[in-house]
């Protein structure tokens, strides 16, 4: 009886989030205009059209790789950390990858070797700070409570060496910098989005690939080996993919908080199954969030255009402050 | 089928378990006692592999137990830890079918219809069929444990390691998930269970193994094991050893001071 329930209730979810979904790219292509407008952007040369597919698409389709790439980071890390409060930000793995782009920026590398640089820079500068936070914690067994403090330490030092280097920088180029760092999706370079596509769903199909070993995971290191996932391994396989991810998040659009915390955490609640469910659903539900938080944050003060990632920040905050009251 | 050779372990710079040798054979029920800190909760996660010993071998079913890989391991051997974390509301089915994780290969959906009766099958030998579709996180410590003991099962081992699996129960589901582990050693899957309680270990197991400072002091059957000597020297407390009228294996009643 109750099994049926439970079927019932992930389809619920799913069929809810590709509503979702669909609205939200909706939104996001069409804002302002009719539906026949938009179907006659995409088959003329007005300058709607132009605007459809010079920016308002690509900037739609980065924002859901995006959206989706940090939600499935946070269920990742959440799951073999058992800690509801890991996500690439928390961990300062987004700060690491900061670090990375910024020293890319700052020292011209990516004038020097083409625009790919920063996205793999962004991808060492995550693998750095994770590979500190993997290191503090390996001697703490991984115990969750202190890879989380030693992850929010790491995020703080590797924050403070990104405004070191702007305060050693040209004036001049910080003001683009630091919107980036905020987390905008605005600065996007049209041409990358064909890179973009596939560098951010490769990663993100192995992650589901293994939802069975993230679920075993969760039962701590031990009992994960006793059930045959070698537990050293499975954490350097996810810490890497997670660390791919994220440094391309960051190079796309800096920083954007709470969207890998948030997103997983009510849809567990919601779904109450393993992570075969979660994962995808996550990926649903963290691309129509941030297409949704990009719309608002084009339109709600128009023409003045807010970085998205303050936007998640405030509402990701603000939903996450209000959860962890009701729980108590 | 087990054979534990000369082993020590250290956490730190602390020896807790020294040159222990013992070997389990197939088809018993070895219970192994002791009290708090002899070293029963490291000797099981040795012999289930994850901790490696300082010194000495460890073999599994003739082979030496580092040279199995994780997963081939986990075909063989199901071992329950004393505790479990668990963070998420997976639903009990689920829960329970993380233990057929080493026998499923990637992509082989066709079984999905025989995996589930099998979950099925294993969660009425269990008793626990009326926890279906709720969430383990909603569930008490006792069903939770007895969760925990399902998904073993669902590893379909020849070698079940258990580390005090029913410290948690009321005195019913104690009887009750002891006999269901009888029943399972009858069909011939090979037990070891670290208890507390002395009661039950000479009750239910064929073997005693009595640990004490890293060491074992004795081993034997309930009789040679549980003597009130052995007790009193081992966890020094007076005890009386009677008879169990039913089953005619010792059973131990504790004596307090006040008394003496």
């Amino acid at each position: 009886m109750k099994g049926k329930d439970t079927r019932w209730r992930i389809r619920a979810v799913f069929i809810t989030l590709i509503l979702l979904l669909v609205c939200a790219i909706i939104l996001s292509i069409g804002y302002g205009k009719g539906m026949d407008e938009i179907i006659r952007g995409f088959t003329t040369r007005e300058e709607f059209g132009f605007v459809l597919r010079k920016i308002r698409i690509p900037r739609t389709i980065i924002a859901l790789l995006i959206g989706g790439s940090l939600s499935i980071c946070g269920a990742t890390l959440q799951s073999i950390l058992r800690n509801s409060l890991a996500e690439p930000y928390t961990l300062g793995i987004s700060a690491g990858a900061s670090l990375g782009i910024t020293i890319s920026v700052i020292l011209g590398v990516n004038s020097l070797f083409g625009i790919f640089v920063n996205p793999v820079m962004g991808f060492l500068g995550a693998m750095g700070s994770t590979s500190v936070v993997y290191i503090l914690s390996r001697k703490r067994l991984f115990d969750p409570g202190a890879i989380v403090l030693f992850g929010i330490v790491v995020s703080l030092v590797f924050s403070s060496l990104v405004f070191l280097m702007f305060s050693l920088m040209d004036p001049d180029r910080m003001q683009g910098v630091i919107l980036w760092l905020m987390g905008d999706l605005s600065g996007l370079e049209n041409e990358l989005v064909f890179f973009y596509v596939p560098a951010f769903l490769i990663p993100a199909f192995i992650l589901f690939f293994f939802t069975r070993e993230l679920d075993i995971l969760s039962l701590g290191s031990e009992k994960a080996q006793y059930l045959g996932v070698k537990p050293q391994r499975a954490y350097k396989v996810f810490f890497i993919l997670t660390s791919i991810l994220t440094g391309l998040c960051v190079s796309a659009a800096g920083i954007i908080g709470f969207v890998g915390l948030i997103v997983p955490h009510i849809l567990r609640a919601v779904l109450n199954t393993g992570n075969r469910h979660l994962m995808y659903a996550s990926y649903m539900g963290g691309a129509s969030f941030l297409v949704f938080s990009d719309v608002f944050s084009r339109y709600i003060l128009y023409p003045v255009e807010l970085p998205v990632g303050v936007v998640t920040g405030i509402i990701g905050g603000v939903i996450l402050l209000v959860l962890l009251i009701k729980r108590q | 089928m087990l054979s534990i050779e000369n082993v020590s372990f250290s956490y730190a710079k602390k020896e807790v378990i020294h040159n222990i040798s013992l070997k389990i054979e197939e088809g018993e029920f070895v219970g192994i006692i002791g009290p708090n800190g002899s070293g029963k909760s490291t000797l099981l996660k040795i012999s289930a592999g994850f901790l490696k010993p300082d010194k000495g071998e460890v073999y599994f079913l003739g082979r030496d137990i580092k040279e199995y890989d994780t997963k081939e391991l986990a075909r063989h051997i199901a071992t329950l830890p004393q505790s479990v974390e668990v963070f998420f509301p997976h639903n009990v089915e689920d829960f329970i079918a993380m233990g057929r994780y080493p026998h499923i290969r990637r992509g082989f959906f066709k079984e999905k219809e025989k995996e589930r009766e099998l979950i099925n099958d294993i969660m009425e030998t269990m008793d626990i069929q009326y926890m279906e579709g709720r969430r383990i996180t909603d569930l008490s410590e006792g069903e939770r444990q007895r969760v925990f003991l399902a998904q073993c099962i669902a590893q379909d081992p020849v070698l079940l390691l258990l580390d005090e699996p029913v410290s948690h129960f009321d005195i019913r589901y104690q009887i009750k998930t002891l006999e269901t582990l009888e029943n399972l050693n009858k069909d011939g899957m090979t037990v070891v269970i670290v208890l507390h309680d002395l009661n039950l270990a000479s009750e239910f197991c064929t073997r005693i193994v009595l640990m004490s400072e890293g060491k074992i002091y004795k081993e034997g059957s309930p009789h040679d094991v549980l003597t009130f000597q052995n007790i009193e020297e081992i966890y020094r407390t007076v005890v009386i050893v009677k008879e169990n009228p039913i089953s005619g294996k010792p059973y131990i009643i504790p004596i307090s001071k006040k008394y003496l």
